[in-house]
C-alpha cells in the first residue's frame, strides 16, 4: 500500500461561539448527512472535543476542510492512521 | 425575514464592522476565520494557505458584504439566505473573539457597568438570529436518511 493509498480525515474541532444547532445545519448541509448522524456527529464535538467528519483522498479533504471554514468551523485535517 | 428597523441598521453595522477588518486580513480579531488546515506540517499548510488562502477571504468579505447589502430584504432566495447565514455567524465569530469568548457556558452578562455590554447583546441577538434562520432553513434539507453516501 502506497502512502498516497491512506486515506484523510477531516475533524471539527469544538470551539466556545459556534452554535450547536449551526454546527449541525452545516454537516448536514455540507454533507447530506441526515439530522440524526449530523446531530451525533455534533454532540461527538461538543462532548469529546473533536469528530471526524469526513474521509476521502487528500483534495477531497482539503475541499472539505475549506468549505468547513467558510462556514466559519474549525476544521483540519490528517492521515487517517 | 422579520427583523425591525433597528435590528436590520444593526445587523448592517456590524457586518459592516467586520468588512472594515477583512480588508487587513490579518488583524488578529479575524484569526477565528481563517484556520490552519494542517496542524502536523507546516510545509503542507503553507502550501494549503497559497493555495485556499485568498480564496477563504473572498469568500468571508462577499458574504458580509452580501449582508451589509441585504440586511433591509424582506425576503430571502435560498442561496441569499445562506449567504447571510454564513456571514452572520462570521459577524458572530470575530464579535466573539473581541469578546475573549472561550468558555461556552459562558452567557450574556447582564452587567450595566460592563462597557462591553452592547457588544454582549449584539453577540446574543446574532445567535438568536442564527438559530432562527437555522430552523427555517432546515426545512430545505434531506432529512431521510444518508442520501448522498
Amino acid at each position: 500500500m502506497v502512502a498516497e493509498d491512506i486515506p484523510w480525515v477531516v475533524i471539527v474541532w469544538n470551539d466556545p461561539i459556534n452554535l450547536m444547532s449551526y454546527v449541525t445545519f452545516v454537516l448536514q448541509k455540507l454533507f447530506g448527512y441526515s439530522r440524526a448522524k449530523a446531530e451525533k456527529l455534533m454532540m461527538d464535538v461538543h462532548t469529546q472535543g473533536r469528530a471526524v467528519v469526513s474521509t476521502g483522498a487528500r483534495e477531497k479533504a482539503e475541499l472539505d476542510v475549506f468549505r468547513l471554514h467558510e462556514h466559519g468551523l474549525w476544521a483540519t485535517m490528517q492521515r487517517d492512521v | 425575514m422579520r427583523l425591525r428597523p433597528v435590528e436590520r441598521e444593526h445587523l448592517a453595522h456590524l457586518a459592516d464592522q467586520v468588512r472594515r477588518l477583512l480588508e487587513d486580513a490579518h488583524d488578529p480579531l479575524l484569526r477565528r476565520l481563517f484556520p490552519p488546515a494542517y496542524t502536523d506540517d507546516p510545509v503542507e499548510e503553507a502550501s494549503y494557505q497559497m493555495l485556499m488562502g485568498d480564496d477563504l477571504l473572498t469568500s468571508h468579505l462577499r458574504g458580509v458584504e452580501t449582508l451589509v447589502e441585504l440586511a433591509s430584504a424582506e425576503r430571502l432566495e435560498e442561496v441569499e439566505a445562506v449567504a447571510w447565514l454564513q456571514a452572520i455567524n462570521v459577524t458572530r465569530l470575530v464579535l466573539g473573539t473581541r469578546l475573549g469568548v472561550t468558555d461556552e457556558e459562558q452567557t450574556v452578562r447582564i452587567d450595566e457597568d460592563d462597557p462591553d455590554l452592547p457588544l454582549w447583546v449584539a453577540f446574543d441577538f446574532l445567535a438568536g438570529l442564527l438559530d432562527e434562520l437555522v430552523r427555517a432553513m432546515a426545512a430545505s434539507l434531506p432529512d431521510d436518511g444518508d442520501t448522498f453516501r
